[in-house]
């Protein structure tokens, strides 16, 4: 049985979001752990003579 | 033996397609975040490729290419959702720029170009090295602006390999005072530009040749009037 171009693209579609869905569903967890988590301090400024904002990496922000 | 050549060196997806760019400028200031997205892109193109090809008999002409768009957004949100869950730090520093691997013109074109005519093994190896040579050249750009501006090389490495790179940091002078054009967008630039100056030197060196057949062609450039 041959589908429409249509429907392919429909089936494709709900199978895509269908494993997402589970996907997201698995890891939704362990992202809530890492979004609780307390946020790393900031180290990138190793050269103490080096004062620059830390522009490159926002969540390392304090 | 041209797959690796052409995807690492002949018909780099950064150096010499110039695709790709907007990651390759906006995020590339440090190695770590460099990395992050080059494994990100490499792993979308990999597995786009992959799914392209093995779907190549469902796919009618007129569906082509939102089914194109779909399978690339399917892996980048789930390289998306991966990041967060296991790296999440690393995912909120990269923002916006992991979920636009969907815009990168290169997944678009090895998916369009090769991906469709060629099995899924080939389509996974040609996936791998156009990957890896876009990564390299991140990493690259990476490494040579974090060096340049921070003093430091592998800084936070530990956002995308965990702790066991906590320590991975080499920081040649501890007095080193920054140089902050490096890490800015024009650093980004300027750096980028040396990189295609230096592939195309090794790759291309100009020739005696080349350089009479220029002068030739500029000596007989006519911009108004009719030839006579």
């Amino acid at each position: 049985m041959k589908c429409s171009p249509g429907l392919t693209l429909f089936l494709a579609a709900f199978i895509v979001l269908g494993l997402l869905f589970g996907l997201q569903q698995m890891l939704q967890p362990k992202i809530d752990d890492q979004a609780a988590a307390p946020t790393q301090q900031w180290k990138r400024n190793l050269s103490p003579s080096f004062d620059h904002p830390p522009i490159h990496n926002q969540a390392n922000t304090p | 033996m041209t797959r690796p050549l052409e995807g690492l060196w002949t018909n780099n997806i950064a150096t010499v397609q110039l695709l790709g760019l907007c990651p390759l400028l906006a995020v590339s200031h440090s190695l770590v975040n460099a990395l992050g997205l080059g494994l990100a892109t490499a792993w979308v193109l990999i597995s786009t490729n992959v799914s392209i090809s093995l779907t190549r008999r469902l796919q009618h002409a007129s569906i082509r290419l939102p089914f194109t768009m779909l399978i690339i957004a399917g892996w980048v949100t789930a390289i998306d959702l991966l990041f967060q869950a296991y790296a999440h730090t690393l995912a909120q520093a990269l923002g916006i720029f992991v979920p636009l691997i969907v815009t990168n013109c290169a997944i678009l074109v090895r998916a369009e170009s090769y991906a469709r005519h060629h099995r899924p093994w080939q389509a996974a190896v040609d996936g791998w090295w156009y990957g890896l040579g876009f990564a390299v050249a991140l990493v690259i750009v990476g490494a040579t602006r974090e060096l340049l501006g921070w003093g430091t090389l592998g800084a936070n490495l530990d956002q995308l390999l965990g702790p066991i790179a906590t320590h991975w940091v080499w920081q040649p002078s501890t007095s080193y005072p920054g140089f902050l054009l490096a890490i800015l967008p024009p650093g980004a630039f300027i750096i980028v530009g040396l990189l295609i100056a230096a592939q195309r030197a090794v790759s291309q060196p100009p020739t005696a040749e080349l350089v009479a057949d220029e002068t030739l062609a500029i000596q007989r450039a006519r911009v108004t009037g009719p030839v006579r």
